[in-house]
């Protein structure tokens, strides 16, 4: 039989738990092993090939000139362009791009969203 | 058929039933059955001369097939392709007819007097490829806007975003008689938070009439999937649903494996249904909460919204990510479940089943939930078969209907069958569609501990060629919603052909809004919500700039929204 009040037990034994939620910017929770955030490139690995920029979904990286790799070709990613899904990393014939944790990524300007 | 035979017998497999429905078709067809082909075990693709598919459809209408997942219109080049994507449930087998349309007149017959759940879909194909269906009752625009201009079909090969002209139509009226009321629901609607609109026809306070403008966020994905391989595709896909994106992309991998004539290996498969399970529970509480909120009850919706993070965190853990997992790729998935995370899931998973069955329990006593839905938003079986009804919606008119169960070829469900029940509920209403959510999510748990506890070793993927065999494919899987389907139509190279996408909610549209008819005002929110609607999934279109304005401008400022907001109102007939 229906009766009002079925969460009341539920809700008195909320009382004595710890809260659910954190105080977000001066509380953070720990994200994941393996968690997919900011994209990072390790340009002393890089052999400038162009994979990732190939396979990217959303065409977030573009290939461009500079004198650190054999091909003198290196990538730098618009992270407004970005979806996280890690699909470059994967690719990457050796493991110079790695998805970080870091996932505070809002800027005021879309030029600072370019990552290199 | 000779070679499909030899073909048979160097695997072993008997396809009997398939071969059954081959037989069926030629002996009402005979010589207007050009082709017929089993590719792969549950599906049969049969090629039927111009005209002659609705004697194939009513053949198998009057054996008792009832359920159309989708149709699929195809633009072969010199032509036109309809594809009708007919399950029988009786032999669990997909028949996909396909029927020629000449590109000079294209015009097909309409199949809505056989089964009624087709109109819907046969109107996406006259937005989208601009193929007519004589004799359909209700020829109206659906997917895109009633001003886009008459001539212009974008799913076309030779359609190009540039010869888009401004639009011209105006919106039709809606008639209606003296002392009714059309009303405006959406799409900035307080209690309704999706880019839907409805104009509900109302008398006093009870509706009438229920038209839908579906068109708001259409994203154009099928011919965005045109421009991308079949690896980008993966992440297209899992970008039509922000909450079931997984469903999506295994039905997209797994068609393509079809393609490719590749398997998963077992640990993939297992992988892969494990996230589509646990992706199951979080969409199940989450619409918990939602449709408490819908009517009212908060205090429910912040309780389960509470425990809903355990399945996020154990989600993120396994994928890297709280939604779109990214975890199918061609062949397999991309990352391995460790013994460490294993023993994890099953910590969660424990606390998820004693909060779900609190819910539940809750959900039974309680007057707040009773009192309000108990008996509202009837869909009656007869109803959910007319119009071709899916998931939960369909489940808890009574129907046992689940793909999973009916046609699992998708991830492991083969091995897991036997480990799991399908869950119903007779009481047709929107108590009924709670109590069959949160029963699945019970049901989901206990088949994810099946799972974990067989967890076979293993490689988790395998290769899969970049370029992709000539062929067609058809995946099904039961998404947390209902069947979504993918149609892969490839050509060789590296990037689909077609891609069409039925989600869910598309499918479950016709029967939501015949049972709003003789509703409150008041239950149209809950009632919509009961299906559990995503629009996202529903619409698929682009952003383009109609007004022809040099250089282009893709981006629009708030002053030109908003003159674009008051002309459109004005279009509409309503005057400042």
């Amino acid at each position: 039989m229906a009766w009002p009040g079925a969460l009341i037990p539920e809700a008195l034994r909320t009382l004595f738990k710890e809260k659910a939620t954190v105080l977000y910017p001066f509380e953070r929770i720990e994200r994941a092993e393996g968690y997919r955030g900011k994209w990072s490139l390790d340009l002393d690995a890089c052999i400038g090939c162009g994979t990732c920029q190939r396979v990217c979904p959303s065409f977030a990286i573009e290939m461009v000139e500079t004198d650190k790799t054999k091909t003198g070709k290196k990538p730098v990613m618009r992270l407004d362009h970005c979806c996280f899904c890690a699909q470059c990393a994967e690719s990457c014939p050796v493991d110079a791009i790695t998805l970080t944790k870091e996932y505070e990524l809002a800027a005021p300007e879309k030029e600072k969203l370019l990552v290199e | 058929m000779d070679n499909q035979m030899e073909r048979e017998t160097e695997v072993g497999e008997t396809w009997a039933r398939e071969e059954e429905i081959v037989r069926d078709l030629r002996s009402v067809l005979g010589e207007k059955l050009l082709e017929a082909e089993i590719p792969t075990k549950r599906r049969v693709f049969v090629k039927v001369a111009e005209g002659a598919h609705r004697e194939a459809i009513s053949m198998l209408v009057d054996s008792g097939v009832w359920h159309l997942s989708t149709i699929s219109g195809v633009d072969t080049g010199d032509g036109f392709e309809v594809v009708y994507h007919i399950f029988d449930h009786n032999r669990g087998v997909e028949v996909n007819i396909k029927s020629p349309v000449p590109r000079d007149n294209p015009e097909i017959q309409t199949i809505t007097d056989l089964i009624p759940g087709s109109s819907i879909y046969e109107r996406e194909i006259m937005d989208l490829l601009g193929i007519r269906f004589p004799g359909h009752p209700n020829p109206r625009r659906v997917i895109l806007p009633e001003d886009w201009p008459p001539d212009q079909y974008p799913l076309r090969k030779d359609w190009k975003p540039e010869q888009l002209t401004k639009a011209s139509r105006r919106y039709a009226e809606i008639p209606t008689k003296p002392g009714q009321v059309i009303l405006q629901v959406g799409p900035q609607h307080p209690a309704l938070k999706e880019p839907i609109n409805f104009e509900v026809v109302v008398e006093g306070e009870v509706v009438v009439d229920f038209i839908p403008h579906i068109e708001y966020n259409h994203r154009g994905v099928e011919k965005a999937f045109e421009e991308r391989t079949y690896l980008q595709g993966i992440y297209l896909a899992e970008r039509i649903c922000g909450i079931c994106g997984h469903s999506h992309t295994t039905v997209f991998v797994e068609a393509v494996e079809q393609l490719a004539d590749v398997r998963a290996p077992p640990r993939g498969r297992f992988i892969r249904t494990i996230v589509a399970e646990m992706e199951r529970i979080h969409s199940h509480i989450l619409w918990l909460g939602v449709a408490m909120h819908l009517i009212g009850w908060d205090t429910m919706l912040m309780y389960s919204w509470r425990d809903r993070e355990v399945i996020m965190d154990l989600l993120e853990l396994v994928s890297g990510n709280r939604v779109n997992y990214a975890m199918n790729t061609l062949g397999g998935v991309r990352r391995d479940i460790r013994n460490d995370q294993i023993h994890k899931i099953r910590k969660g998973l424990d606390i998820l089943e004693k909060r779900t069955l609190e819910y539940r329990d809750i959900c039974l006593k309680e007057d707040t939930l009773m009192k309000r839905a108990l008996g509202v938003g009837i869909v009656k079986p007869e109803l959910a078969k007319k119009m071709c009804a899916v998931g939960p919606l369909i489940r808890s008119s009574g129907v046992k209907t689940d793909v999973r169960y009916d046609d699992p070829s998708v991830g492991c469900y083969e091995e897991l069958s036997g480990h799991w029940s399908v869950v119903t509920s007779d009481l047709c209403d929107i108590v009924g569609r709670v109590l069959v959510r949160v029963d699945e999510v019970l049901e989901s748990i206990k088949m994810l501990r099946w799972m974990l506890d067989n967890l076979p070793n293993g490689p988790i993927r395998e290769k899969v060629p970049k370029k992709i065999p000539e062929g067609e494919a058809v995946a099904r899987y039961e998404a947390p919603r209902g069947e979504v389907i993918h149609y892969i139509r490839s050509n060789g190279t590296d990037k689909p052909d077609r891609v069409k996408v039925r989600a869910p909610t598309w499918g479950n549209y016709s029967a939501i809004f015949e049972s709003m008819k003789g509703l409150y005002i008041a239950d149209i929110p809950i009632n919509f919500g009961s299906i559990d609607p995503c629009m996202a999934c529903a619409s698929r279109t682009t952003f383009v700039d109609v007004s022809h304005s040099k250089p282009k401008k893709w981006t629009w400022t708030m002053e030109q929204l908003v003159e674009y907001g008051i002309r459109w109102y004005e279009n509409r007939g309503y005057k400042r």
